[in-house]
């Protein structure tokens, strides 16, 4: 996964499938086998507020990069979410 | 008619109120703000007068009588209108001087917290001028620390233009003394947690309310007489990030100024329903014990309601004044 940040034109499907093994340990399993793209991060998952913060300190850690609160103002969607990460990894936003 | 009184009052504190407090001494505002204080206790209808007394007999018994009840109707009403000047002094340009004669305990907490670098959860409550804390830290020299903000926007059963103009006087003086982020939109509780969670990354104070009453975890915990109940964020954010909470209060001294107290930090090692409880419990029974000695100071006696019962105990809710537009 940390080899990410190095390869940049990491597809958005890898990233995706990544990002589903990471939520199956903080989001009910059951929902990430109908998880795609389009899936709805608060109304279809029901993720709360420190879900979300949970979400962001593993996945900050998992793909090595910061994602910033303002930035997360766009997210609503998994695909969403995805794009994000791709961004973040392409412009180098990491400790 | 009401309506429009309601925008008037408002106008005639935030402007002429204010300007007067920015150009008197000190304690001549405070002294004013006893008159308005006392005033509102006079006109306030019988039924709210009736709903307080009710609600003060519900968590502490039958332990006071009718004057004491009294009493502390009136000191509420009078720290409410000294909270709305301690709001102008600090926009004042020498607030400093009223930082200045603050007492302090307990700061040695603080430090001790974030040597460890991982932030400090500012665990304040409905409990005095508790926003006070980020404008005092940073008098004294804190300078990584944040404090965040619920407000009404716009304001209930307000003129568009007077909510405007009122928030924006508010929101300037917090944001410009204490480094405040202000959320006013049900979303924005997810932005919060976020923007709580990026600063304790970055070794900051941030506040949580301890007694707040929004959330989407609640929790409930003995509290005097009664069963409270009471959001789980702070407690979760602790077990999440790892930072340790220290809850704060801010009590008003007899010359007007506050005294601020750092009490022990309170660490949350993992997510267990009873470890977070218990961690809870820990800090709202020091709640308890400032509100049996500062009643007057907690403002949430006119905000509460019973929400059914635990073991034959009233199980306690406290309201917001609904600032979230869903």
């Amino acid at each position: 996964m940390s080899s990410l940040k190095q390869n940049q034109t990491l597809l958005k499907e890898e990233v995706f499938e990544n990002l589903r093994t990471l939520l199956r340990n903080i989001l009910n399993p059951e929902d990430m086998e109908s998880l795609t793209l389009d899936t709805r991060l608060q109304e279809d998952l029901g993720i709360k507020s420190l879900d979300t913060v949970e979400m962001i300190i593993v996945i900050e850690k998992a793909f090595s990069i910061r994602l910033d609160s303002v930035d997360f103002t766009k997210v609503s969607t998994v695909e969403d979410l995805v794009n994000l990460i791709l961004d973040q990894s392409r412009n180098g936003r990491g400790d | 008619m009401k309506l429009y009184f309601k925008d008037f009052l408002l106008l005639l504190i935030y402007f002429p109120y204010r300007w007067l407090v920015q150009a008197l001494p000190f304690q001549i505002s405070y002294s004013m703000a006893t008159l308005f204080g006392n005033i509102q206790y006079q006109v306030l209808p019988p039924h709210q007068k009736n709903r307080f007394f009710s609600h003060l007999d519900l968590i502490f018994g039958d332990k006071l009588d009718t004057q004491e009840k009294k009493t502390i109707l009136r000191h509420f009403y009078v720290e409410k209108q000294k909270k709305i000047a301690d709001l102008f002094i600090l926009g004042r340009k020498d607030y400093e001087n009223y930082l200045q004669t603050c007492s302090i305990e307990g700061l040695d907490y603080v430090d001790q917290v974030l040597s460890q670098g991982k932030g400090m959860i500012g665990l304040n409550f409905h409990f005095g001028f508790a926003h006070l804390i980020p404008p005092f830290a940073l008098h004294k020299g804190y300078k990584k620390i944040i404090g965040f903000l619920v407000l009404q926007s716009p304001i209930k059963g307000v003129n568009p233009w007077v909510s405007r103009r009122i928030l924006h006087i508010k929101h300037s003086i917090w944001k410009e003394r204490g480094n405040f982020q202000i959320f006013s939109s049900l979303k924005s509780l997810t932005y919060l947690a976020i923007a709580q969670y990026q600063h304790l990354r970055q070794n900051y104070i941030v506040s949580a309310a301890g007694d707040g009453a929004l959330g989407e975890k609640f929790t409930s915990v003995d509290f005097f007489n009664v069963k409270l109940k009471v959001p789980l964020g702070p407690a979760l954010l602790s077990a999440k990030t790892g930072a340790a909470m220290v809850p704060n209060f801010v009590i008003r001294r007899k010359d007007n100024a506050h005294h601020i107290i750092f009490e022990e930090p309170i660490q949350v090692d993992n997510e267990e329903e009873e470890t977070l409880k218990m961690a809870v419990q820990r800090y709202i029974q020091r709640l308890e014990h400032y509100v049996s000695r500062y009643p007057a100071h907690w403002g949430y006696w006119n905000r509460m309601e019973i929400e059914g019962f635990e073991g034959g105990i009233p199980l306690v809710r406290l309201v917001t004044r609904k600032p979230f537009e869903t």
